[in-house]
């Protein structure tokens, strides 16, 4: 029989072959498109329409335009509109829009796409976590470049609200089927998508962009969702930078390999916290006591410099100070277990090995999941440590993704790690929707409930300009006070990049693309 | 003969039944609150009646055995469903992601063959020598080495040390090659040492010594008498190890960023994709069954002694 030794010089024949190709290829080289940047995505693109929460944040942000832009610190400039009055009362806001600003299909950017834009979103229901649709009271078109939107009542969030990626954005009136749905992504913004396949998203820029034109000829987004293999493709050359959050994420010991590893890294201050929170309705965490001697048990200092390699600055605040309104800095309790015990013991809960009280013993269950919060089992095994030298018992509980946004709301957890919402949506967002007790709980749960804050934070996001450093004040100083929660740190932004690039600014926050101030 | 097939093909239709309501039962008694998820992922803020209302539309609170009479009823007339997370028909999303996931299982298949037979061979040549030690060596490392970590290094010294190879993608042969190998040389391994027992147990038989005592080098009878002897064992491991491969594929894919069907589904697992899950699972199920089938009746073909005992 002869076909055996025919498969072997077919297998001879074809490893050969493949060794021949070995050698000729090479990696897609950078030199065949000099102006061409290349970024990871851990995962595809998806669906870009701006009115859904599908897509990629950072994508979305290059394609479509925000009525006004947010810039680093929370200051707001000029985009679609070029200017805006607000009335006395704060509750109309007039738009002048940009003239001579056309999509990329050629449809006008004027008043009627504006609100034919806006009708798609404001007045449902659905996007009632945004002020400006909870409080929408009628869209005004003035004249064919002036838009008046009136609230019914103040609305101080609505300039910060209208800078937000999804579901604000602008997209074509043109780009929609009959029925009104989504059909492809065709805004006004710097690029516009050249291919979009399950393996990347190749953007190229707009050749009508209206403001600075970017100095690139592409940005090639592939999906590399490993992140070994990012760092991988990193070192070898393949791409020229990772990081973002919600990009490509770099976890600080990958950051640390890649550093030895030649590769450059370039941080900036976090605009969220790391907060472990308590169950609200837990009875545990009812008792102030417990909840201070929880906080004095954590050594924030070690797990910054420990876990995330000095990528991150501890602190007790629920806002670092990039944001605006954050407040004052609070100190930073060094870690005093003999206090901890001594509160434990007036608390009741007492006795050798895991503390009891009423026979029930001080178990307490921390739910982390490491795909909706990076790093968070290390961080538990620390938590664990730390807290069982003071005598409660803690377990952990993994879960994934689905798991977590079903536990979370429903409050089935003791204690979990929640992360602040960031830059742009803080300081609103976090004490709105995770803290006021009168806005049902969200797929991020609640920090913590308490009738003693609530009217706090209602005078804070109702606020006016000039008593918007007081007010939200007093709702962090109450939050300090009455130990509501326990903050851990504000976790630096990294990002990675090889020596192709030549200038690296981090963006402003976490929604968006390195591409501006970048040059190859 | 037909007849055979036939019997085989029948007994792999119910097994394929068996795997569907494995596939959709698994998948749907996972914890978590998907109707929450894919509520999310439309939009806004998610309250406790969002949920509610998703969880209705999408029929996910409906009994399992009504469920899955839904799904099987769409399932046999070509309808797999949408994803709930992207709203892109299954099938679609399937047959554009189905060629990295054949390049994967070809490549591999090929490494495999190479790796088992060469190595094997090698060995049986000289029984007890250093390369035959070598390679029981070899392949004891190669079958402990989980397949993530051996694809990581191969990345890394062919594609990060000496730069030859691309560290991802899927563009075209130069970046097949490392998949291939992370994908095959495991199973070539195992391969090498089914193939090269036979061959020993081969070359202790009588025929062998006759066509000794005619004078014939080691190399022919390996070659002309020993190798038709094992290859319906050859044949049968191959085709498991090809099978198996489907599943390695799911691990692979993802660290060299092709997007092919094990990617998909990992993707779907994350996001409780449902629909895509259980198509997908049925898709490893339905392939893994035929090419059992394949290689079964292949090995009645080329195995004179199968067709006689049938015949008989």
């Amino acid at each position: 029989m002869n076909i055996s030794r025919r498969t072997v010089l077919f297998g001879a024949t074809a490893l050969s072959g493949l060794l021949a190709m070995d050698l000729g290829g090479s990696p897609a080289s950078a030199a065949d498109d000099p102006k061409t940047l290349r970024l990871p995505l851990a995962r595809p693109a998806g669906n870009l329409d701006p009115q859904r929460y599908v897509g990629i944040f950072a994508i979305q942000d290059m394609i479509f335009d925000p009525l006004v832009q947010y810039t680093r610190g929370g200051k707001i400039e000029p985009a679609l509109a070029e200017s805006w009055t607000i009335s006395e009362d704060h509750k109309v806001y007039t738009f002048k829009l940009r003239p001579d600003v056309v999509f990329t299909d050629g449809e006008p950017w004027n008043a009627e796409a504006m609100k034919w834009n806006l009708e798609r979103w404001m007045p449902k229901a659905d996007y009632n976590w945004l002020q400006v649709s909870t409080n929408l009271d009628k869209i005004e078109v003035i004249d064919p470049m002036t838009v008046a939107i009136h609230f019914k009542q103040v609305t101080p969030t609505a300039l910060i609200e209208f800078s937000y990626v999804r579901p604000v954005r602008f997209l074509s009136p043109k780009a929609v089927e009959a029925d009104g749905s989504y059909k492809s992504p065709i805004g006004t913004g710097a690029w516009k998508v050249d291919s979009d396949t399950p393996e990347g998203t190749d953007l190229v820029p707009n050749e009508k962009y209206w403001g600075v034109k970017p100095t690139l000829d592409k940005v090639s987004l592939v999906v590399i969702p490993d992140a070994r293999s990012r760092m991988s493709a990193l070192l070898a050359g393949d791409i020229d930078a990772a990081g973002g959050a919600f990009i490509a994420a770099i976890s600080p010991q990958d950051a640390t390999t890649l550093k030895s590893g030649g590769i450059n890294i370039v941080t900036d201050t976090g605009t969220d916290t790391m907060i472990l929170g308590f169950n609200p309705r837990r009875e545990l965490f009812k008792d102030i006591r417990v909840r201070e001697a929880f906080n004095l048990l954590i050594d924030r200092e070690a797990i910054c410099a420990a876990l995330m390699k000095g990528y991150a600055t501890p602190t007790m605040n629920l806002y670092p100070d990039v944001i605006a309104y954050s407040g004052k800095r609070f100190d930073i309790p060094k870690r005093d277990v003999e206090r901890a015990k001594k509160l434990l013991d007036e608390a009741g809960w007492v006795g050798e090995g895991t503390r009891s009280k009423d026979g029930k013993p001080l178990n307490v269950e921390l739910v982390i999941s490491e795909d909706a919060v990076a790093n968070s089992r290390a961080l538990g095994e620390v938590l664990q440590a730390e807290f069982s030298e003071a005598g409660i018992g803690l377990t952990l509980r993994n879960v994934d993704h689905a798991a977590r946004h079903g536990d979370i709301p429903q409050f089935k957890y003791d204690i979990s790690l929640f992360i602040t919402n960031g830059a742009p949506y803080d300081p609103y967002n976090t004490i709105g929707l995770m803290i006021l007790s009168s806005i049902e709980p969200g797929t991020d749960g609640k920090l913590w409930e308490d009738p003693g804050v609530d009217p706090l934070i209602v005078k804070a996001l109702s606020a006016s300009e000039a008593e918007r450093a007081e007010a939200f004040q007093a709702v962090s100083t109450w939050l300090h006070d009455n130990w509501a929660m326990a903050p851990l740190y504000h976790a630096q932004r990294v990002w990675a990049h090889g020596d192709r690039i030549k200038a690296f600014v981090v963006p402003a926050t976490e929604y968006e693309m390195p591409i501006k101030g970048i040059s190859l | 003969m037909l007849r055979i097939a036939l019997n085989r093909a029948m007994s792999a239709l119910v097994l394929v039944v068996i795997a569907s309501v494995f596939s959709f039962i698994l998948v749907a008694a996972f914890p978590g609150n998907v109707a929450a998820l894919i509520a999310e992922l439309r939009g806004g803020f998610v309250s406790q009646a969002v949920v509610d209302k998703v969880a209705e539309e999408y029929r996910l609170r409906d009994p399992l055995l009504y469920r899955y009479g839904y799904w099987v009823a769409d399932v046999v007339h070509g309808d797999f469903g949408k994803s709930l997370r992207t709203g892109e028909e299954v099938s679609t999303a399937i047959e554009k992601r189905l060629e990295p996931t054949l390049v994967m299982i070809a490549g591999g298949g090929i490494v495999m063959l190479v790796v088992g037979l060469v190595l094997s061979f090698c060995g049986a040549l000289w029984p007890g020598g250093l390369v035959d030690r070598f390679i029981r060596a070899l392949a004891v490392v190669n079958i402990s080495v989980p397949k993530f970590f051996l694809a990581a290094m191969l990345i890394y010294a062919f594609g990060v040390i000496m730069n030859l190879l691309p560290t991802f993608g899927f563009r075209g042969p130069t970046s097949w090659i490392l998949p291939s190998i992370a994908i095959g040389l495991v199973p070539g391994a195992l391969l090498s040492r089914v193939a090269r027992v036979s061959l020993e147990e081969a070359m202790s038989r009588p025929f062998v010594i006759t066509a000794m005592s005619k004078g014939f080098g080691r190399r022919r009878i390996l070659l002309r008498d020993a190798l038709p002897n094992i290859v319906p064992v050859v044949l049968t491991a191959f085709g498991m190890n090809l099978a198996f491969m489907i599943q390695s594929a799911i691990v692979i894919e993802p660290i060299f960023a092709w997007q092919g069907i094990g990617a998909y589904f990992v993707d779907a697992a994350r996001f409780r994709d449902l629909p895509v899950l259980q198509s997908c699972l049925l898709l490893f199920s339905v392939l893994f069954i035929i090419v059992n089938l394949v290689v079964d009746l292949l090995v009645i073909v080329v195995d004179p002694l199968q067709r006689r005992a049938m015949r008989g």
